[in-house]
């Protein structure tokens, strides 16, 4: 469901794309982080720094000069935190309640009940041995156990039809999003990882 | 602490024959997931879901069929005249399942033609008595 103010990510191919991207942000924008820049200004690129754990963007000045810019609040996740909650809009109760039935006709007792209570499920792959924390809007973290130690692989992110930028939130309700990570992994594990997104630990769209 | 946790009519049931309906979950937007059963004592309402199911793989939509074992595989596609769905028949984990034990020396090159010679295969399972999900194609994330 499109939300004013909200750009829905859509999945091209889908029967209703052209309908959803009809409420989008204006594209003429010119945009820094989300807020508009002054004209005369353009950004020349932008990177992810380990050090500063923040997007960096390159501005060309009016005067010439390239110089780096940290668009605000882009080192925490509350902005996302906050629009997640926001594009919750879009989702009904009945939808998730309905999802709830059926993700717990597809795992045991003890691991539904830990999600109710946690949002959180593990779960390990038979085929690769890799561990998935499955999380209520938050991108799957995929885990490799060796022995006592645990290597963190990275984080998969994927929505079926679409999503809205700049959260964690799908166009379907949460739990579905998480039948969909549970269902891939166990019926196609290698498509799962192509068709992911896939996050370092130590980017803010991991959730981490 | 409820001991119920799954609402009953959620579960699929059998037919008057007491055998299990096969049913597609399918995850939606909008109105939420939908439901798609095989009633088995109705020819015409497996025909008719049979091609909504084939019509959906055509679309891309990711089937993930549940087999007798419990392992779940992505259904490539569907034939809506018997109600089965077809399964790539290349499995990892059945190729995997000799691996502790001891080969011959000079027989490493065989089990690899037999791997390979596995992959043009498909499987049959039929819709009947079959739980899958279904989800759409994916915008990332």
């Amino acid at each position: 469901m499109p939300i004013q103010g909200e750009r829905l990510i859509v999945e091209p191919s889908y029967l209703y794309a052209d309908v959803f991207r009809a409420v989008e942000r204006d594209p003429e924008l010119n945009e820094l982080g989300g807020e508009a820049i002054d004209a005369g200004y353009r950004i020349r690129g932008c990177f992810w720094s380990t050090r500063w754990r923040s997007y960096v963007s390159l501005v060309q000045c009016p005067d010439g000069k390239v110089r780096k810019a940290f668009a605000r609040g882009s080192g925490n996740q509350v902005d996302k935190i906050l629009r997640t909650m926001g594009c919750s809009e879009a989702w009904g109760l009945e939808q998730e309640h309905n999802a709830l039935q059926l993700l717990a006709t597809l795992l045991p007792h003890h691991m539904f009940r830990r999600y109710l209570l946690t949002g959180v499920f593990l779960e390990t792959s038979k085929r690769s041995g890799v561990v998935y924390v499955f999380r209520k809007l938050r991108p799957t973290i995929a885990i490799r156990p060796r022995g006592d130690e645990l290597k963190f692989l990275c984080t998969l992110c994927l929505h079926p039809i679409a999503y809205y930028e700049d959260s964690w939130a799908g166009a379907m309700c949460p739990t579905d999003d998480v039948i969909a990570h549970l269902m891939m992994m166990r019926g196609d594990e290698v498509m799962f990882w192509r068709r992911s997104n896939q996050h370092g630990m130590d980017r803010p769209e991991s959730g981490l | 602490m409820p001991d119920q946790l799954v609402d009953p009519s959620f579960i699929v049931g059998t037919d008057n024959e007491g055998d299990p309906i096969g049913s597609v979950a399918v995850l939606n937007v909008g109105l939420g997931d939908a439901k798609l059963t095989f009633d088995n004592d109705d020819p015409g309402e497996v025909l008719r879901v049979g091609q909504m199911v084939k019509d959906m793989i055509r679309r891309g939509y990711m089937l993930m069929v549940e087999r007798e074992d419990g392992k779940y595989e992505r259904a490539q596609d569907f034939d809506p005249e018997t109600a089965e769905y077809i399964i790539a028949g290349y499995d990892p984990i059945e190729e995997d399942d000799g691996e502790g034990q001891e080969k011959p020396q000079g027989k490493a090159k065989t089990s690899r033609k037999k791997a390979s010679k596995k992959r043009g295969k498909t499987k049959r399972v039929p819709a009947k008595g079959t739980r899958a999900v279904a989800a759409s194609k994916t915008a990332g994330g």
